[in-house]
Formats: C-alpha cells, structure tokens, sequence
C-alpha cells in the first residue's frame, strides 16, 4: 500500500456512489475531495494540488468529458479514471490522446475497487 | 363493281382478255353477218324461184298457146263447110289431131250440141248430145276459148282438159287436150327437156281452176282427183301476183311461190323445201364456229405465249422478291429486252438495299430495346386484347423456364396460371387505360410463399391494344421490412434500456462499492488505521470485532450482496448487448459462449403476461467440443436464438406440457463448413400445414398482440440472407419441435 498522500478528487452527482468511493479511498489513505457539481470540482482543482480524479460521465452541468478538458487546462499532471453507468460510453478521442487520461473505463457498479485504485497508482507514477 | 380482274394471273388475262377483245367481236360479227346473209339468201331464193315460177308460167303458156293455135286450124278449116258434108270436117280434126298429138280427142259439136265429128273416129260418141256440158255453154257463149275442168281420162290413165272454141258457122270445136307432161312443161320449153338447171329439187304443183292437181311430184294425187284442201289452204292468201310465203305441207317446211294462169286460172307452185336455205345458212354457221374456234384457240395459244414471255421476265424477279420476303436480299432477276422491265429491276434494286438499310436500323435498334427489356430484373408480358401474349422476356424464361418462341400466342393464364385473379384488372387497365397496381400479392409455391408487385401498363400508343404486364419478386423486400419494423421496435426497446441499465448501474454501484468498502473495512483490511482509532474509542479492539464478524457470518453475507450484485450487473450488461444499435458488423465468436449468453438471458425472461418462465423448462445443453470460432452478428444470432427459446417456452406452456424441456445441440458438418445448431422442445408441436408457412412473414399461430419477438421468417432471412446459412423446422403434433440451423464457419460469402 502506498503510504505517502496522494490526492484525489472524485467528481459523481450519485450520492451513494461518491460516497462509497469517497470512504474507500480514505480507507487506502488517500487525501479525497469529492463533489457532485463539474464546477465546484474545477475550483476544487484550482485551489488544491490534485494528483489524480475519478470522473462520471452524465451529470447535470458541463458532463464528464468537459470537465476532463477544462481540469487539464488548468493542470496537465492530474490523471483521469472514467467511471460511467453507461455501457455504450467511449471515450473521445482528443482526451485519449492525453497521456494522463485511462484507456480503461471502470463500469458501474466497480466490483474491483482495488484495480481501479491500481490504476490510479499507475497514472500518477 | 366487282373487279373480275382482281389477282388474276398475266396468264388468265391475256387468255381472258384476248377471248374478249378477238373470240367476242368476230363471234358477233359472224352471227351479224350470218343472220344478213341468211336472210339476203332467202331473199335470193325467193327471187329465184319467183323468176323460175314465172318461168314455168310462160312456158306453160306456150305449150298451151299451140293446141289452141291447133283447133283454131280446125275452127278456120270447118268454118264454111256445111253441115252435110260432115266427113269434111271429121278429116280435118282427124288430120290436125294427129300431126301435134296435143290433144287426145278433138270433137266438134253443132250449135245444139250435137257431136258431129270427132277424132279419133268413135262412133258411140258421135250424136252424142253435150248441150248440157258446162264447156259447151260457156263456149257457146262466148267469143274466147274456154278452158274446162280437167279430168282422167279411163282410156289414157292421165288428166286431160278440154279446151273449146266456138266457130263463125256456130260449131263450137273442142280440144281434149292431153296433161300428162304438164308438170314437165314447166322445167322447159314444152318439148319435155329440161333446160333451166337446178330446179329438179323443187318439184312444182299445178291445179286446174277447180283446185285439182293436173300436175304433182306424187302421180297419184293426179290420179286420185281429189279436191287438196291442205294445198289451198297453203295458198290461200295469194294475190294476183306472185304469192311468197312459207308453209307446211305434208310435214315439211316451204318456200312457196305461186302464180295464177290468167287463161286457165290455173296455180302453178313452185314448192322449195326450206332445208335448201337453212342448208347453206348451216354449213356458214358450221365455218363460222370453226372459225371463231380455230381464232379462240389461236387468240389463247398467243396469249399463252405472250403472257409467258412476261411473265418469265417476271418470274425471276417474284423468286427474287419471294426471297427478300424470307430475308435474303440476292437478286436474281436478270435484264430482258424490256425497257420497261429494266427499269422496274433498276428500281427494286434500289429498293431493296434501301429495306435493307431499313431492317438493319430496325434490328439494331429491336435488340437494344430487346436488350432492355431482356435485362430488367422484372418478369415482362405484354399481352393483346385476347390476353395471348405477344412479348416475353429473359427472366420470364427463366422465371417459367419457357422459352419466348414458345411463350408467344399462348394464353397469359396458361404459362402464367397465378396470374387468373389478376384478369380483371388487365382487362380494366386496356379499357380505361390506366395502371393498374397489386402490390405484396402472395403467391404460394414449391413450399414457400413470395411476394410479387404486379404491375399492368395499358399499351395506348398507335390504337394497340393490349398491356405490358410487369411481375417482380418482392419477397426478399417484404421480409426486410418487416425485419425493419422489428429493428425499430428492438431500437426502441434498445435505446430504453441503455436508459434503465444507466439508471440501475448507479444504485448497484452504490450497493456493491459500499459493500466493498464494508468488506475492507470488517473483513479484508480490519487494521486499517481508522478502524484501530474507532475500536479505541468504542472499548474494544479489531481483533474482537473480527471474531465477531466472522462468528456472525458477515464476511458471507457481504460476499452474497456483491455477487448478487454482480449478477444483476451481469444481466442488465447482457441485456444492453443485445439491446445496442445493430453496427451489422461481423466479429469472431465462440458459439458456445453466445449460447450461454442466450440462454442466460432468456432465462431472465419472465414474462408474466405471457405466462411463461423459464425457471420451468430444464434446459439440456450439448455442446460439440472444440467447435471452430464463428464470424457472425453475433447480437443477430443471439436474437434468433433468444426467438426460438421464446417460441418454444411459450408453446409449451400454452400446452401444458408436463416436464417441459429444451435441447440446445450444436455440432460441426461432416466437411467441418458449417456449425449445425439445433433448439428441440417436447412441446404441443405443429402440423405439417403450419411447418410450411412457418417462415412465412406476417404468418403467425399466436393470438394478436402475442408476438413479441422477431418474426420467424427475419430469424429465417438473418440466418440465410445475412449468414449465408440454412434454416428449417421438424415438427410432429404431440412430440415436439426442431429447428435447425446451420451456420458457415467462415461467414457469408456475400456481405449483406
């Protein structure tokens, strides 16, 4: 387990699920800001180091892709991990082409939190 | 008016035509020339006889003219001798009796009428009285001779007449003049020969005044001294002259001429058969005939000829004309002497290389419309009026596997027997000349139903009557509209479910990473710093808790929530698959898979309106080990399989069945080509009728609102359209059902 405190923002609009990801990555000591609104998650970034963000794709505001383009601007060194409900969700294709963006799109529900953690790890070196 | 030359032969019109123009006319102008020349000869004939009648008159006359010069002698010779000297006088009429011999008797008679001499010498005579005679009296009388009736005399056997003048001294002398050459008299000049030739056969008939003959070709009708009345009845309307007419006598025909002798008033006849006139008439006609006879046969014989040279001119142009008719274009007719003729073959050379331009423009042009016609895809007849048809295209040939020669002439319903409903509809379409329309009209043969579009155009050009009628299989285009229609509706289905598996995922992902989160928590990672801190501040420690979850079965139960979990994320998954956009791309799959996917998915398939639940139906998998991969739609696929899952599952449970079950076989063809799949059930099954049509689209068993799934006949056009495969159904009422499906490894050969 890694101890030194990462920092990761998990931005979903269900309650439950940001919550369940919320708790599980305290659990594995990471330092976790969380918040269900595209916009407050970017102020959220501006206002502190972030190394890694777990994203939801249908939200209400701007939607998962958006807030991955307008987070990277304000931080290119941040990694994104797609979670989505959506089965028939692809990533595009200019944030694919961002190194610090996963190929891997975790399903909901996440049966393995663990890998998705794993991932994480692998983005943010 | 009749034309009687209409498409007659040269050779009948110059036989014809001479006939009339030479035969005709000199036939007429023959019979012209016949009836003059009768009639001129009747009026020559008559002429001569008049003249030869008038002839025998006059020499009558003279023969008569001596005997009367005789006995007025004898009147001149007794006139001064006395009554006394009576011997005197019988010498003299002895002597002038015997030098002529005119007379057979000559007597003389006093004024009282008493015969005082006569010669030949007869004394029984002599002082006879013949004062009563009818001769004397007249004589007596009279200063002229009198000529008396004639009678026969008994002793010579032939007519006298007594011929009586009267004397100065009152002695009235009479002559008994002898008649038995009279009729010869006439021929001549009384000496017995003949001297007018030709007048033999025209005998002549003489009476005295009382109508008696002195003179017949018959003797005896001298002899019999009968009174003709026949004969006077021939001549009755003479006139003083010459009486000309034609009568009858004795059954015979006559040119009569007849005179009247003005002394003795006797009727001289000259009697001329009418066959001496009609004789030489005949003989005219007869060369006449023959004439007209030699001429017609020479007017034919030349009209022979001369329509043969034409027409021989002719012949080579017909033959030549004959074969352009068939289609070859040599002429053969070769230049004549005819200027005329020349000009006609200058002619029909020109022309036929002008036909020849002519077809050659219209063949070429008949094969690129014949090629159109031939290329479409549709069947095309066109049909007259008579529904008998008249064109007949290549993929009618191929459609009906009768050829165009063949097909030309017959009747539509005869080569085209599903077309009789439609018979009312062309005929409508020629009468009103509109098209008309039958779409989507099926049509049931060979085991199958397709689906024609029936299209009739009514031929309105050039008064032609008729329509074309145009036949294209629609069955494929049915069946994917329909396949459409049920894309549609699974689109639909798809797309709400994309929506559901969305909105379900969540609260999943909520349960299943909260209970994840729990299972760190208590089972898997129970040191976690923040536990130990909230163990601390409970009283108790980690450890004690652990014991405590596992004594109270936790771990397990978190363990049942996520797997529970995951096998509701795994169906709304499978559903998803199934329900997404169809890409029709094909992909690599193990068919084993697939099937389970399939039967995972039908089993969730509860469905409580239908009353049907797999939960009920054992499912016996048999699957062929080591089968190839497929490349297939693999979400086509795993919809007809789903289909037949679902057909089955409901049949069976509308029969009752009592252990219901289904078998899912799959298996590799004997050239390891194919993949065979087989889905069997032991349900109601169906009757051979229903087998048939099972495919059909639109065909259904269920009741409205029932058919919920893809109709068998899109699972039927998926398998064999779009994978190139086969499918097909073995039912037995009672038993069960088996659909078969076969599959090619390798994919369809044509991409749909």
């Amino acid at each position: 387990m890694n101890t030194s405190k990462k920092s990761i923002l998990i931005l979903d609009d269900e309650p439950f699920v940001r919550d369940s990801l919320v708790d599980y990555f305290e659990d594995c000591l990471w330092t976790v800001f969380c918040s269900g609104l595209e916009d407050e998650a970017l102020d959220i970034i501006k206002n502190n180091k972030i190394d890694c963000a777990i994203v939801d794709i249908r939200m209400a505001g701007i939607g998962g892709d958006q807030f991955i383009r307008e987070a990277n601007k304000l931080s290119d060194k941040i990694g994104f991990v797609v979670c989505t409900g959506s089965p028939e969700y692809e990533i595009p294709s200019d944030l694919t082409a961002l190194s610090n963006v996963s190929k891997i799109i975790f399903s909901k529900p996440v049966t393995e939190l663990d890998k998705l953690e794993q991932e994480l790890l692998t983005l943010t070196g | 008016m009749v034309n009687f030359f209409h498409n007659i032969s040269i050779h009948k019109f110059f036989k014809i035509y001479l006939l009339i123009a030479v035969s005709l006319p000199l036939l007429i102008l023959g019979l012209v020339g016949l009836t003059i020349s009768s009639s001129t000869l009747r009026e020559e004939i008559l002429s001569a006889d008049h003249r030869q009648v008038h002839l025998a008159e006059y020499a009558i006359e003279q023969h008569l003219q001596r005997p009367l010069e005789d006995l007025e002698v004898v009147s001149s010779l007794i006139h001064n001798i006395p009554h006394s000297q009576v011997q005197k006088i019988q010498d003299v009429i002895k002597k002038i009796q015997s030098i002529h011999e005119y007379f057979a008797a000559i007597q003389v008679a006093n004024i009282d009428g008493k015969i005082i001499a006569v010669s030949p010498l007869n004394e029984d005579v002599l002082g006879n009285d013949v004062s009563g005679h009818k001769y004397f009296n007249q004589t007596k009388n009279s200063t002229t001779p009198y000529w008396g009736a004639s009678f026969i005399s008994e002793q010579l056997d032939f007519p006298l007449s007594s011929l009586s003048i009267k004397t100065d001294y009152g002695y009235i002398v009479t002559g008994f003049l002898k008649l038995d050459d009279i009729g010869n008299v006439g021929y001549g000049d009384g000496s017995g020969k003949r001297s007018i030739q030709g007048l033999d056969k025209r005998p002549l008939f003489i009476t005295d005044q009382q109508g008696v003959f002195i003179a017949h070709p018959d003797k005896q009708k001298v002899m019999i001294r009968e009174y003709d009345q026949q004969y006077v009845d021939s001549i009755k309307s003479w006139n003083d002259d010459v009486l000309v007419d034609e009568v009858e006598y004795n059954g015979r025909q006559f040119l009569v001429n007849t005179v009247i002798m003005p002394e003795t008033k006797w009727k001289i006849s000259l009697y001329n058969p009418l066959e001496n006139i009609v004789a030489p008439i005949k003989k005219m006609a007869v060369i006449l005939l023959l004439l007209t006879l030699v001429v017609t046969l020479a007017a034919i014989a030349s009209g022979t000829k001369l329509s043969s040279k034409i027409s021989g001119s002719f012949s080579d142009l017909l033959k030549s004309i004959d074969a352009i008719g068939k289609g070859k274009y040599e002429i053969s007719a070769s230049k004549s002497n005819y200027k005329e003729f020349n000009q006609l073959i200058d002619s029909f050379e020109q022309m036929t290389e002008e036909i020849k331009s002519r077809e050659k423009d219209l063949k070429e042009a008949e094969s690129y419309i014949s090629n159109i016609i031939n290329s479409m895809p549709s069947v095309l007849v066109s049909v007259n009026s008579e529904l008998l048809i008249t064109q007949w295209n290549m993929t009618a040939e191929d459609e009906t596997g009768v050829k165009v020669e063949d097909a030309k002439g017959k009747k539509l319903i005869d080569l085209l027997p599903h077309m009789q409903s439609e018979i009312n509809k062309i005929k409508k379409s020629i009468e009103t000349r509109e098209v008309k329309y039958s779409r989507k009209k099926p049509l049931y043969y060979d085991n199958k139903t397709n689906y024609e579009d029936i299209t009739i155009f009514p031929l309105i050009a050039n008064g032609v009557q008729g329509a074309v009628i145009r036949i294209d299989d629609v069955t494929d285009k049915v069946r994917l509209e329909e396949m459409l229609v049920q894309n549609e509706k699974m689109l639909s289905i798809g797309g709400l479910a994309a929506g559901m598996a969305h909105e379900i995922n969540n609260p999943l992902a909520g349960m299943m990473q909260t209970a994840d989160v729990i299972q760190n928590r208590l089972v898997n990672r129970i040191d976690l710093p923040a536990n130990k801190k909230a163990a601390e501040d409970a009283g108790i420690t980690t450890e004690a808790i652990s014991k405590f979850m596992q004594s109270r079965d936790i771990p397990r139960m978190i363990e049942t929530i996520k797997e529970s979990g995951k096998r509701a994320a795994a169906i709304v998954n499978n559903m998803l698959t199934f329900a997404r956009k169809a890409d029709h791309s094909k992909s690599t799959v193990s068919l084993e898979r697939l099937l389970d996917d399939t039967l995972e998915l039908a089993i969730t398939d509860y469905n409580l309106k239908q009353e049907y639940d797999f939960k009920q139906i054992k499912i016996i998998k048999k699957f062929k080990v080591g089968l190839p991969l497929l490349i297939c739609e693999d979400t086509k696929i795993q919809q007809v399989i789903l289909n037949l899952l679902r057909n089955s599952a409901q049949a069976m449970q509308g029969a009752n069945t009592p252990e219901p079950v289904i078998f899912v076989r799959t298996d590799l063809s004997k050239d390891k080509a194919m993949i065979n799949i087989e889905i069997e059930d032991n349900g109601p099954g169906m009757d051979k009728e229903t087998s048939k049509r099972i495919f059909e689209p639109f065909f259904t068993t269920k009741d409205v609102g029932q058919g919920t799934g893809l109709g068998l006949s899109v699972s039927y056009f998926i398998i064999t359209e779009n994978h190139g495969g086969e499918m097909s159904v073995v039912s037995n009422i009672g038993i069960g059902t088996k659909f078969l499906i076969s599959l090619p490894v390798e994919g369809a050969k044509n991409e749909y």
